[in-house]
């Protein structure tokens, strides 16, 4: 590499703007070019699990090469399938006609203001489909053309739609601010569908949904693997709070039938979650079963077309109704709530078959769910507190004092907002909220949602999580907030890297990575419980951390 | 007047060139939004950015200053570290300075401040050594998260939707 001159730089910093977006400066966004490099760029479907979901125009190829391989008429199975989807999804025709282009949610996105490059406004990303839109579909658009920014379909804007589409986490935060109520998320969902039936689409989507069509969950783990995962954190329960705990496996007769993301089975931190849920059924003694082929809370099935949503959907009510449960209760989940609130009566519902939940300990009917006949942990524990039937100890929760991060798709699409933080009140002796720009309906993504939270694209996830993380700094700067709770596993798995980036470990302990852990909140309200039988001074939480009580305090 | 004295009294037009040609930086739509809006829950990078100038500007100007490693200017520099630019991309930005004050002994009569201005040229050069030393920390930092994702298993979860018995039979088929 050469010596850089000083006149070199100066020259490069101030007369060639977007260096970070790898465009032409002043020129018009149409006009740009999208450079697919390594690190940049979500790795694309291996042949068979585009096989597997019988899509179309199974390859080996790559966005960084010229030529993707797209079918020969792919411009024609593209236009035919928005055109399709146009008749189909009213709201994809208004989201197309009625934007004002007011620039409102322009600085909206964490994707934005995490990589500075103007096609993540939210504005933007959506036009970047509107423009062929109004090119082949809308009524002035001869007259107008090009002046109106009309576009025709070529490679470049498919290869746009690719890049941009898969640097939107459909989190849904600019529709929060758009005056007309635009869901771009809903573009997004589009534009990825389109490029689904020339045979674009991502590995780390594809694979996990088929994995869960085929063994029922994201990791593909047999029935056997995933019951033995299980007993592994009945063992540790044991060894913590002297308590066994008793879950049982697809039982027919079973009143409720709990379903959770796989990855609180699997990986730190969300197991620590799921001994939190085992923990608290076995202390109200629930009548409840999990099932080994419904045994995924998450439906990647939103992030690819809406056939396979309503698919890996159905299953789970399938399972419910072979088991012949009353009603379901769903763990800590983004997105599968989202599925279930926005999407699911309309695909696969009304549950008839089931009863409306009613809690078994407080007698609370969840109305709310008249027609899902699913309700959410946090729904549930927040019923139990209210009622006064757990036995809590707030302070086994002394060395935590946590945040709380809103989950996009539970505080957006669900209006999930209040009941956290009353569970949070009554498990931890403090918690302190992030600047209120930053929670509830505002609140940032964890910038690795709708199947992004993929390895080889770490950097941009950490550039996307920015906003985010910078929040959590602040409450860690002010306060000390040492965790960062949440309901939601793509949250446990994508914030603790993001945190372990802008927040990383000052203390002397080398096992730590990071200053703010992340925590799903039914572990606080697991570790604060006090058992039937439990052992006496219990000395450490659900991690085997040592706890702070008032004998080691003093 | 001394360079020492200019700089102080300068110090706000100099830092709003030096916001503008880093900011600059940006396509023009972003630039507009990055220097306009001050919340930093709003504007993170824009934040980032303009605090990190303001603490370097001063460890430039006080001479008694050792450490260049002040908490905001590594917000700043971890901005960019996780951007798509190159390790000089990503710091060049510091001599600007150089050019900003020069054009302000100018106005001044750079004689009179020559021999300072070569003293401050080269606490810009030794800072930029220990910004390099930031910036690849930072770097550093980017890959300690990549490899913390495979200590804690956190990749099954993040980079393959593979259970264990399909690695045991994956490498039973190799290894036939
Ligand atoms: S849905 Fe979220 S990620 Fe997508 S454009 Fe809107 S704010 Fe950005
Ligand atoms: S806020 Fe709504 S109307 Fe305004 S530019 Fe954004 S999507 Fe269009």
């Amino acid at each position: 590499m050469a010596i850089p001159k000083v006149e070199q730089l100066r020259v490069n910093v101030a007369h060639e703007p977007n260096m970070f977006t790898g465009a032409i400066p002043k020129a018009d966004w149409q006009d740009t070019f999208t450079e697919f490099k390594e690190g940049n760029f979500a790795y694309p479907a291996k042949p068979e699990m585009v096989d597997y979901h019988g899509f179309p125009n199974s390859r080996v190829w790559s966005p960084d090469e010229e030529d993707w391989k797209l079918p020969d008429n792919w411009e024609t199975i593209i236009l035919q399938g928005l055109k399709d989807r146009l008749g189909k999804f009213r709201s994809l025709k208004l989201y197309m006609d009625i934007c004002v282009r007011c620039g409102a949610c322009a600085d909206k996105c964490h994707f934005f203001l995490g990589t500075g490059d103007p096609k993540n406004m939210p504005v933007l990303r959506a036009e970047l489909l509107r423009s062929v839109y109004r090119n082949e579909f809308s009524v002035g658009r001869k007259i107008l053309g090009k002046m109106m920014g009309n576009r025709p379909m070529t490679a470049n804007v498919l290869k746009e739609w690719f890049m941009y589409s898969y640097q939107c986490t459909e989190c849904r935060r600019c529709s929060v601010f758009c005056p007309y109520g635009i869901d771009t998320a809903e573009v997004t969902m589009m534009m990825r569908e389109l490029l689904h039936l020339v045979g674009v689409g991502i590995n780390w989507i594809l694979e996990p949904a088929a994995n869960s069509n085929r063994t029922g969950n994201h990791m593909g783990l047999q029935p056997h693997t995933f019951k033995e995962n299980i007993s592994y954190l009945v063992d540790d329960i044991k060894e913590i709070t002297g308590v066994d705990v008793h879950p049982t496996f697809n039982r027919k007769g079973a009143e409720v039938l709990f379903i959770t993301p796989s990855a609180d089975v699997f990986a730190e931190p969300g197991i620590f979650t799921f001994m939190g849920y085992l923990l608290m059924f076995e202390h109200i003694g629930l009548d409840y079963t999990l099932s080994t082929y419904a045994s995924e809370g998450g439906n990647f099935g939103l992030f690819t077309n809406n056939e396979m949503m309503k698919k890996l959907n159905a299953k789970m009510y399938a399972e419910a109704k072979r088991l012949g449960v009353k009603w379901l209760l769903g763990g800590e989940c983004g997105h599968m709530w989202r599925v279930l609130h926005q999407y699911m009566d309309t695909m696969n519902g009304p549950a008839d078959f089931l009863e409306v939940p009613k809690s078994p300990v407080t007698g609370t009917v969840f109305k709310n769910a008249a027609s899902t006949k699913m309700i959410h942990i946090s729904e549930f524990t927040a019923d139990l507190i209210k009622h006064k039937k757990l036995k809590l100890d707030p302070s086994r929760n002394a060395h935590r004092v946590p945040t709380f991060h809103d989950s996009c798709n539970p505080a957006r699409a669900m209006g999930l907002l209040d009941e956290p933080r009353y569970i949070l009140d009554a498990v931890v002796p403090t918690w302190h909220e992030m600047n209120e720009n930053t929670i509830r309906e505002k609140t940032f993504c964890c910038g690795s949602g709708t199947g992004l939270n993929t390895g080889e694209i770490m950097e941009l996830r950490m550039r996307s999580g920015l906003p985010r993380a910078n929040a959590v700094q602040e409450v860690n700067e002010k306060y000390g907030v040492n965790c960062l709770a949440n309901v939601c596993a793509i949250d446990r798995a994508t914030l603790q890297p993001l945190m372990e980036y802008w927040l990383p470990n000052t203390s002397d302990d080398p096992m730590r990575t990071t200053d703010v852990d992340v925590i799903g909140l039914s572990e606080l309200v697991g570790n604060a419980l006090v058992m039937d039988g439990e052992i006496e001074n219990r000395e450490q939480g659900l991690r085997f951390e040592e706890l702070i009580t008032a004998d080691t305090e003093g | 007047m001394k360079l020492q004295e200019l700089l102080i009294k300068n110090r706000d037009s100099i830092l709003a060139d030096w916001e503008d040609i880093v900011l600059g930086e940006y396509a023009p739509e972003t630039f507009r939004i990055f220097k306009k809006q001050k919340n930093r829950f709003a504007n993170p990078i824009g934040h980032k950015t303009v605090t990190g100038l303001a603490e370097l500007f001063d460890v430039l100007c006080d001479e008694s200053a050792e450490e260049v490693d002040t908490p905001a200017l590594i917000e700043m520099l971890k901005v960019r570290a996780l951007q798509p630019i190159t390790a000089a991309e990503a710091l060049s930005f510091l001599f600007e300075i150089k050019i900003l004050v020069e054009q302000r002994c100018q106005k001044q009569g750079m004689d009179k401040h020559y021999k300072e201005f070569l003293v401050f040229c080269a606490r810009v050069d030794a800072t930029a050594l220990a910004m390099f030393s930031i910036f690849t920390n930072c770097r550093q930092q980017v890959y300690q998260v990549r490899l913390n994702e495979f200590k804690t298993g956190r990749n099954i979860i993040t980079d393959n939707a593979k259970c264990s018995s399909q690695v045991v039979r994956e490498n039973m088929k190799n290894d036939e």
